[in-house]
Formats: C-alpha cells, structure tokens, sequence
C-alpha cells in the first residue's frame, strides 16, 4: 500500500513480523479423519508462528470436534501448559450429550481455555445453533464473558442470531467469511456490537480484505489460520499484501483479536 | 512445502496462485516463508517453470 509498509516489506522477505502484535484466532491441534495433516503438534506449530512472529494461536481440538471432546481438549491443555504464552484455548463440549456439558465446562475453565469454539455440523454433535442443546452452552459462555468462536459457513448465522441478541456478554467470532453469504456476515458485524468476523479460508477469495475495509469493518475483522488444516503464511499473506493502510493490517492481524480475546 | 521439497526435491514444483479466483498474497507468502534451500525457493518460484518452458518451445 505505502513505501512504509512494514507488512509486505516483511511478507516479501519472508521475515517475521517482529514489534508487532501478530494473533491467529482460528487454530487447531491434532490430527484429522479426512485427510493428511503434516505435523499437527503443538512444538510444531509454535515453529511455524516463530518463523512466521506470530504470538498466539488460539486452538480448538480437532478431535474434540470430531466427538472426542474430552481427549481432545486434554490435548489442549497439554499445549497451553507446555507453551505458556502462546495459545489461547477453546474448549469443545459435546452438545450432543447434554449430561456431560456442565462438567466439561468446568473442567474446561480449570484446565486454562478461554474460549469455546462451537461447530453445529460436526461429525457427532450434528446440531443447529438454535438446538436447546446449545442453551446451556451459551448461558454459561456469557456468564463467564467468553468468546465463542462459531463455525459458519453462511446458513447457520440465523441459527446464532437469538443467541448473539440474548447473550450480550459474549464476544461472536464468526468463522470463514467469504465462505457463503457475505452480505450477512458482513450486517451481523454491523448490527451487533458483541460480532466480529474471522478471516480462515481455504480458496482465500481475492479482494476479500480490501472488501471488508472499505465497508468500514477494519475494527471487527480478525485474522485466523486454521492450522493446523491450513499453512498459517498462507492465510497471513492474505492480509500482508492487501491493498489497504497499514493501521487496518495491524487490527487485522492481531489488535482486533487482543481486544475480543482478553489478551 | 519443506515436507514435499524434503521428499521429492524442488525440481519439479512450480508456483502458482489461482488468480482470478484466490488472493495471489496467500501463494507468495507460503513461498517467501517456507523453511526450504534459497535455491529450492527460486526454482519453485521461476527457475522450473523457466526451464519447462524453454524445453516446450525447443
């Protein structure tokens, strides 16, 4: 954008972005069902932020979304216990088995996560947003004022839209914006104060960011990965390169998400 | 990418970016970062597609 553009300059350079505040919101750990992941543990992917200067990476358990909740978010707390500093968890509760959601929200706060991440089309949960499933879930989220970062991929925001209005303690990450439906990705950000939408995705459609900026939604834009899925410098270049000032890149890439998260 | 150029060598990958469809950003960036060989990250960048074209046009 600008000769001054320390983003790009360090993007094309392939250094870190060192001095400033890098956050992935969007992250996981662990392997997959459908596919090859290379490397998917924690020192693996505090490598990779290293080499990339990125401080955080909050992480959701791909296990635990897959239905394995509380090994998969042992898994977790493993990390966030052997890399203090460096992520930021989500905890996964199996909606599908209401009886077992109290204890591992608790267990969850005593374990280190911060967050819940939420996923309505999962392998076992395979629950929509409005499911009374997912009542417990939220009053507790906004009891303790934890973000939840929400899987969409478009249908499922009127799903979370009573929920966004009944829970305003809440911070929303909607996830995958570009996915489906930008226009309504785009409104929640502009109607609710508590919403802000997350940048992961795996096609990275060309003008996105530029997009997003222009509308005037600089301040509810945070940057995500998902890695352990995808490369983080892919989704990082995304946002290094966009054609868009440089204040709008560092509350993309990490102020936003420092804000919504309590970091 | 230094999984694959670890296995296989860098001779016989090329960039490319998906344009018009997908953000050029994200395929330099995935480059300029990766943990490979300088000399592996300019043959996948220009030198191997250099070379392949040359040998369609001989």
């Amino acid at each position: 954008m600008s000769a001054h553009d320390v983003f790009a300059t360090a993007g094309r350079l392939g250094q870190p972005l060192t001095g400033e505040v890098v956050i992935d919101a969007h992250g996981h750990l662990g392997h997959g069902p459908d596919f090859p992941i290379i490397r998917p543990t924690a020192g693996a992917l505090v490598a990779s932020m290293d080499r990339l200067g990125i401080q955080f990476t909050c992480v959701s358990s791909i296990q635990a979304i897959f239905g394995d909740a509380e090994h998969g978010n042992a898994l977790v707390a493993e990390a966030i216990q052997a890399y203090p500093g460096r992520f930021f968890g989500y905890l996964v509760v199996d909606v599908g088995y209401p009886d077992k959601v109290a204890a591992q929200l608790a267990g969850g706060i005593a374990a280190g996560f911060r967050g819940l991440k939420v996923w309505s089309y999962g392998a076992r949960p395979g629950l929509p947003y409005n499911h009374p499933n997912y009542e417990p879930v939220f009053a507790y989220a906004n009891e303790h004022a934890m973000p939840v970062l929400a899987h969409v991929f478009g249908p499922e925001l009127e799903e979370l839209r009573g929920h966004i209005k009944k829970y305003p303690r809440i911070r929303w990450l909607l996830a995958h914006i570009g996915s489906a439906e930008l226009e309504k990705y785009m409104s929640f950000a502009q109607e609710f104060p508590t919403v802000y939408v997350e940048l992961c995705l795996s096609t990275c459609p060309r003008g996105l960011v530029e997009h997003l900026v222009a509308a005037g939604l600089e301040d509810k834009v945070v940057w995500g990965s998902d890695v352990v899925f995808l490369d983080q410098a892919s989704q990082l270049g995304r946002v290094l390169f966009a054609q868009i000032p440089v204040g709008a890149k560092r509350k993309i890439l990490g102020l936003n998400a420092r804000r919504v998260l309590g970091l | 990418l230094p999984e694959l150029v670890a296995q296989f060598g860098s001779a016989r990958f090329v960039w490319g970016s998906a344009y018009p469809e997908s953000e050029g950003g994200a395929s330099v960036a995935i480059l300029t970062y990766a943990n490979i060989p300088e000399a592996a990250r300019r043959a996948i960048a220009y030198g191997n597609i250099e070379r392949l074209l040359a040998e369609v046009k001989s």
